[in-house]
């Protein structure tokens, strides 16, 4: 929304409120990096075991780093989709995205072609190349299926997604059925989302992705207030409504399946994020935006950290975590939000 | 000074002609009313005027050029237009939907800087928000308020934009007797001073006869016609559209024509 400079005093506390909740937001990252990266199998909570700094930043830094900025992914996407498709329901997911990502990331793993390249590159390059292929080539059949003559159609959009995704989850458990039992353990870990084995050079992999979606996110976040209001209001207002229908997807696309590609598709954060972005700092994107990077981030953070301690010596898919977590919170907010 | 021309225009939705040859022409400083009864065409008309739907027969001129090849963009630099339904999403606030008026939101919608508004817009819009009333709602979402007040705050902001022509379709819907007189004022009063082009869709036929200065009375999409509200009276096809037995009678108090209501017509 337009910004009006608050050059008069009884917008003075309307501002510093709003100061105190983004400082509140950055707190809750710092909190939440902090956390990550001093608990851990190795020192326990807290310190008990005391490793120093600089073990714990070697050991935690990339995957605080990689669940700061996949959360901040998947909370912008989920943002930007949501105002898409005029949907609370939308996460990022839903262009079949993360299905495509499963059932690459599955083909790839079965047929031992990943396990080379992971090999050979290091980390979980060879499944993200193949789950970023999948990703890619399920979205473009997506939008296929959607656009006639450059037209986007949101709704043939979101029923397309949900149906090829339908078919993708098929054909990745036929897939998997078929596969070597050791293999699909791992690849079964991958698909449920984590960050356990990832390295800086992950990190550095998805800065480019990053610097991309969130750049043009941030750049149409006036286009998308305008988008809020509707196709045919948007249209009167004068802004050029398939323009921004089309920015908005491909932003929405790099960020989730640069993600999905290298941390496999982590439930629920996408969906939480931008819906508590906007009851803690209000709807319009120049806020909603940069409020659901910040939240979905911290979320990842927390996440993993509870992933890692929960079973001692043991690590639990960082998407159990979410889905579970996030949905219980998610509930409970929504069930306190009808109460005045 | 602006003149728009309509020439045979015809639209289709599927293979149902919704518009068929109309013609008319309007000018600036006129205030138009589109009168008809539901589905008689006045929202394709409006719509196809506004550049969101295309126009499948004749032509629109727009001092004498063709509109259809006008750029959308420069389509809503010149119309406005506030349409009978709305999806204002919950979340939002009066103002952030007055604000969507201001020119700056358009020009910004792709920028990594944000859209300032200098003091002269803002004063602008919030003159516009005063004159309907509408400027103690500032902070309330849009949502919570009376159908007539969000009526109003979508007037406000659709001549905030401050275009040659401005489209408004059943601007009166949900507005008490002393909102519609209000707004019939107003609009009266903006088309005089600003001189622009106001066509609204209505269906008040007493309102439209007091404050239009042009009617254009449309029937099963063809216009049936087209000219100053006093020759209305004359014409046997719009009591006929109207289905039940009126009569003209003269309003003691303005002199203007005024429909009284005589019974059911014959139920065929």
């Amino acid at each position: 929304m337009a910004e009006v400079s608050a050059g008069d005093g009884k917008n003075n506390s309307a501002l510093r409120f709003q100061i105190n909740k983004w400082f509140l937001l950055l707190l809750l990252c710092v909190v939440s990096a902090w956390l990550g990266l001093v608990n851990g199998p190795g020192s326990g909570w807290f310190g008990q075991g005391a490793l120093d700094w600089q073990t714990q930043w070697i050991i935690r830094g990339p995957r605080v780093a990689l669940a700061m900025l996949i959360g901040a992914h998947l909370g912008v996407a989920g943002a930007l989709l949501q105002t898409l498709f005029r949907n609370p329901l939308a996460e990022p997911y839903i262009t079949g995205v993360s299905s495509g990502a499963a059932l690459g990331a599955t083909l790839g793993i079965a047929t031992g072609i990943t396990g080379a390249l992971n090999w050979s590159i290091g980390g979980w390059a060879g499944v993200s190349l193949f789950a970023l292929i999948g990703a890619v080539a399920a979205t473009l059949v997506v939008i296929r299926v959607a656009s006639r003559q450059g037209k986007l159609d949101a709704t043939k959009l979101l029923l397309a997604g949900v149906a090829l995704g339908g078919l993708l989850q098929a054909l990745t458990a036929l897939v998997t059925l078929q596969a070597n039992p050791f293999w699909v353990r791992g690849a079964l870990f991958w698909l449920l989302g984590s960050l356990a084995y990832l390295d800086w050079k992950a990190f550095w992999a998805l800065i480019p992705f990053s610097l991309i979606g969130l750049g043009l996110s941030w750049a149409l976040r006036t286009g998308l207030d305008g988008l809020r209001f509707g196709e045919m209001d948007a249209y009167h207002l004068g802004l050029p409504i398939e323009r921004i229908k089309w920015i908005t997807l491909s932003a929405a696309c790099v960020l989730s399946a640069s993600s999905v590609a290298v941390a496999g598709s982590i439930a629920f954060a996408g969906l939480l994020a931008p819906h508590l972005a906007r009851k803690f700092v209000g709807s319009s994107h120049a806020a909603t935006l940069p409020a659901s990077a910040l939240i979905g981030g911290a979320l990842l953070t927390l996440s993993d950290l509870i992933a890692r301690m929960l079973l001692p010596g043991r690590e639990i898919p960082l998407g159990v975590i979410t889905g579970f977590a996030g949905c219980l919170f998610f509930l409970g907010v929504l069930s306190r939000s009808g109460r005045r | 000074m602006n003149r728009i021309t309509f020439h045979e225009v015809g639209i289709q939705h599927g293979l149902q002609p919704v518009l068929n040859s109309v013609s008319f022409e309007c000018q600036s400083g006129e205030l138009v009313g589109l009168l008809g009864v539901n589905g008689s065409g006045k929202t394709s008309l409006l719509n196809v005027l506004s550049g969101w739907s295309n126009l499948s027969q004749g032509s629109i001129q727009w001092n004498g050029d063709d509109w259809s090849q006008v750029p959308a963009k420069e389509k809503m630099r010149r119309v406005s237009f506030c349409p009978q339904t709305y999806s204002i999403p919950e979340s939002a606030t009066v103002e952030e939907t007055l604000l969507m008026g201001a020119s700056e939101f358009a020009n910004h919608w792709f920028s990594l800087s944000a859209p300032r508004l200098s003091q002269k817009e803002k004063q602008r819009l919030d003159g516009w928000a005063e004159l309907f009333g509408v400027t103690h709602l500032k902070s309330q979402s849009f949502a919570s308020l009376s159908g007539g007040e969000q009526r109003r705050v979508l007037l406000a902001r659709t001549f905030a934009r401050q275009t040659d022509l401005v489209l408004l379709d059943e601007p009166l819907a949900n507005l008490d007797l002393k909102g519609q007189i209000d707004v019939a004022l107003l609009l009266r009063s903006i088309v005089q001073k600003k001189s622009s082009m106001v066509i609204w869709s209505l269906h008040d036929w007493n309102l439209a006869m007091e404050f239009c200065d042009r009617v254009i009375v449309l029937h099963q999409g063809t216009s049936v016609y087209n000219g100053v509200p006093s020759g209305v009276v004359n014409e046997t096809e719009i009591s006929k559209s109207l289905g039940s037995q009126w009569q003209w009678v003269e309003n003691p108090n303005t002199q203007s024509p005024m429909l009284a209501f005589r019974g059911p017509g014959k139920l065929s």
